[in-house]
């Protein structure tokens, strides 16, 4: 029902490249080095890409990160710290590329990453795009975590349940994103911004679509106690996120066939010996997130006047 | 290598490779050409510079389509002109928003004149106060009318208890608000549910301080308003008020899996009444009338309460009685 009566006067935009890829680092310098040799060598759409490093309140990063390389413009962007999210937002408003690729300095793209996300993105021009994240580090936790974070992925399909995709591996037009109102960094989503940012994307009646083809590898190491600190702490944004849904008239609502479904996700990942300990493993991601969830939930209820 | 440190929000300012404005203002709008002439051009007189900001009108449901007799605004202000089947200014709004490009979104209505640098310390304000809805200072362009003041005398009274209470929530009226565009998708934007222009603020208000995010009063940003009236129509704006004050209460209790009401304080009450008594020194409406002009819009505003209780519109009623567990995807702005 609605036809555009008058066009914007806006300039037509003008683009130096196809693609921004945006790593936000903090204190890592030997994983942001490999993440843009990684990056170094993969397929540029368009010829040339840009890659936009947010230093986010670290020391100095190594030399020769930055150089120009063939068809590779690298940009170090350094800002006080202000956590990842705030620091993607700051590439993406530096960014200089038509759209936006977002991964994480523990993250290694597979040489096709951007072709696929660019076929995507022709395809779907303002829709935002997920692509695939395999789990590179021979730990039974980081196997176990990315094979939840799959499975939640592929539970919030863009149907009904909504979308999820991970900030790790995303590609969006930068335009779209930032009309969208980027990730939303003011409030207190611990290590829930991307989960928001899809929330939000799909309420607004925006498109999404997942590119399995995308590939990202994820090489973050994670030990017993970092593994349930990662749950706990998605528990405490879920929290928040509930809560934001409540008001927004969208309770959240898990139907109890999701936990039976993680796990046997969790199974067919290798069944056996290896699939049983990532069985028992998901059982205590939900039981550190659903700690974090009532943990956050009661400290959101004594600290505020609702 | 080109360090650089980028405060929060004027970021948006500095680097872009495609102009964007700041703020992007939604105006509902409804026939009244005159009037949304006279907001424009208030509008084109910004401090602000004209480039970091926009203006959207939507057009809802006007019988003539009023694009046309904005042409001249083409040349002053960056607009933007949609137009939908009528739904009620809160659904027009939230269309409005969905052509907005600004991270701030700004509101205003066709009846309102914003003073030169409203827009200039909306900004200045959200940079302060980032992630925060503000709410600006409303002041009653139509002295003579006595209706008008006390409409105005309620909406003062009730934004000036709701200070003296910082802890509970805030009213803030769509004629002067402004909030970071993504959190008010987050909150699904304004309730279509309500189609009259009654309510829909007092809702999203509740609902954003439901969601925990914070609020700020910006006195300093200034909207005049002038919405004239009879007795007819300001007896129906304020029964409309009641009725759609009663939904919300309903969807704050149903939010927070209570059955029960919560009224405010008695204060609040006595507040209203005593307030004409006490504000209107130098007004060009008597007192006395003032005070009986409040009396009858509490009256009027407590049999549309009444009126809803007994007789609520089908549909929205439906929800209330399932409670937590009603349909979710009913007020999705988009869908």
């Amino acid at each position: 029902m609605t036809e555009q009566a008058e066009s914007r006067t806006e300039s037509a935009p003008r683009f130096a490249v196809r693609f921004s890829v945006i790593v936000p680092t903090y204190e890592r310098p030997a994983h942001i080095t490999a993440c843009v040799a990684a990056l170094r060598r993969i397929e540029r759409p368009g010829g040339t890409i840009e890659i936009v490093i947010v230093n986010d309140g670290g020391s100095a990063l190594p030399t020769g990160i930055s150089d120009d390389s063939d068809g590779c413009e690298v940009r170090v962007v350094e800002q006080a710290n202000a956590g990842p999210a705030a620091a993607r937002n700051t590439g993406a408003m530096m960014a200089r590329g038509e759209c936006l690729a977002f991964t994480d300095d523990d993250c290694r793209p597979e040489p096709g990453w951007l072709g696929a996300f660019d076929a995507a993105l022709r395809a779907q021009p303002d829709a935002l795009a997920g692509g695939r994240t395999l789990n590179a580090i021979d730990s039974p936790y980081a196997e176990t975590s990315q094979l939840l974070a799959d499975f939640v992925t592929s539970y919030f399909d863009g149907g009904a349940g909504g979308r999820f995709f991970t900030s790790n591996n995303l590609a969006v037009s930068r335009e779209q994103f930032l009309a969208a109102g980027s990730f939303d960094t003011s409030f207190p989503f611990a290590a829930g911004e991307d989960r928001e940012l899809c929330d939000r994307w799909s309420a607004q009646g925006r498109p999404s679509v997942r590119v399995e083809s995308a590939v990202v590898r994820h090489v973050h190491a994670l030990s017993a106690r970092r593994f349930v600190r990662q749950h706990f702490t998605y528990g405490r944004g879920g929290a928040a996120f509930r809560r934001v849904r409540t008001a927004a008239d969208r309770p959240v609502r898990i139907e109890p066939g999701f936990y039976a479904r993680s796990l046997a996700h969790a199974w067919r990942g290798s069944p056996g010996v290896r699939g049983a300990q990532y069985v028992a493993l998901t059982m205590l991601a939900h039981a550190s997130y659903a700690a974090g969830l009532l943990w956050e939930s009661r400290r959101l209820r004594r600290h505020s006047g609702v | 290598m080109n360090p650089s440190s980028i405060p929060r929000f004027s970021s948006v300012r500095q680097s872009r490779a495609v102009a964007r404005p700041t703020v992007s203002v939604v105006i509902p709008a409804h026939a009244r050409i005159a009037k949304l002439q006279r907001c424009l051009e208030a509008l084109a007189n910004q401090t602000l510079p004209r480039d970091e900001f926009e203006v959207i009108v939507c057009d809802d449901g006007s019988p003539e389509p009023i694009a046309p007799a904005l042409g001249r605004f083409a040349d002053v202000l960056t607009l933007t002109v949609v137009r939908k089947a009528r739904g009620g200014p809160a659904a027009a709004r939230n269309e409005g928003a969905r052509h907005a490009s600004g991270a701030l979104l700004a509101f205003t209505d066709d009846d309102c004149v914003p003073e030169e640098d409203w827009l200039e310390h909306l900004v200045a304000n959200i940079g302060r106060n980032p992630g925060h809805l503000l709410g600006g200072s409303i002041v009653n362009l139509l002295p003579d009318d006595p209706y008008a003041t006390a409409t105005q005398l309620i909406t003062s009274c009730v934004y000036d208890y709701y200070a003296r209470h910082p802890e509970s929530r805030r009213l803030y009226c769509t004629a002067n608000l402004a909030l970071p565009t993504s959190r008010f998708w987050l909150l699904n934007g304004f309730s279509e549910q309500y189609q009259r222009a009654a309510g829909e603020d007092y809702d999203f208000c509740a609902r954003w301080t439901e969601a925990g995010f914070p609020n700020h009063y910006a006195p300093e940003a200034t909207v005049g308003h002038a919405h004239g009236h009879t007795l007819t129509s300001f007896w129906k704006q304020h029964f409309g008020y009641g009725r759609a004050l009663l939904r919300v209460r309903l969807g704050m209790a149903r939010r927070r899996g209570r059955g029960v009401i919560a009224l405010e304080a008695p204060s609040f009450y006595s507040d209203i009444l005593a307030y004409p008594i006490l504000h209107t020194a130098g007004s060009r409406v008597s007192r006395g009338k003032a005070t009986m002009l409040v009396l009858l819009s509490q009256m009027a505003t407590a049999l549309g309460a009444l009126r809803e209780w007994i007789a609520p519109d089908e549909g929205w009623r439906g929800r209330a009685r399932h409670g937590r567990r009603g349909r979710s995807k009913a007020p999705s702005a988009v869908s």
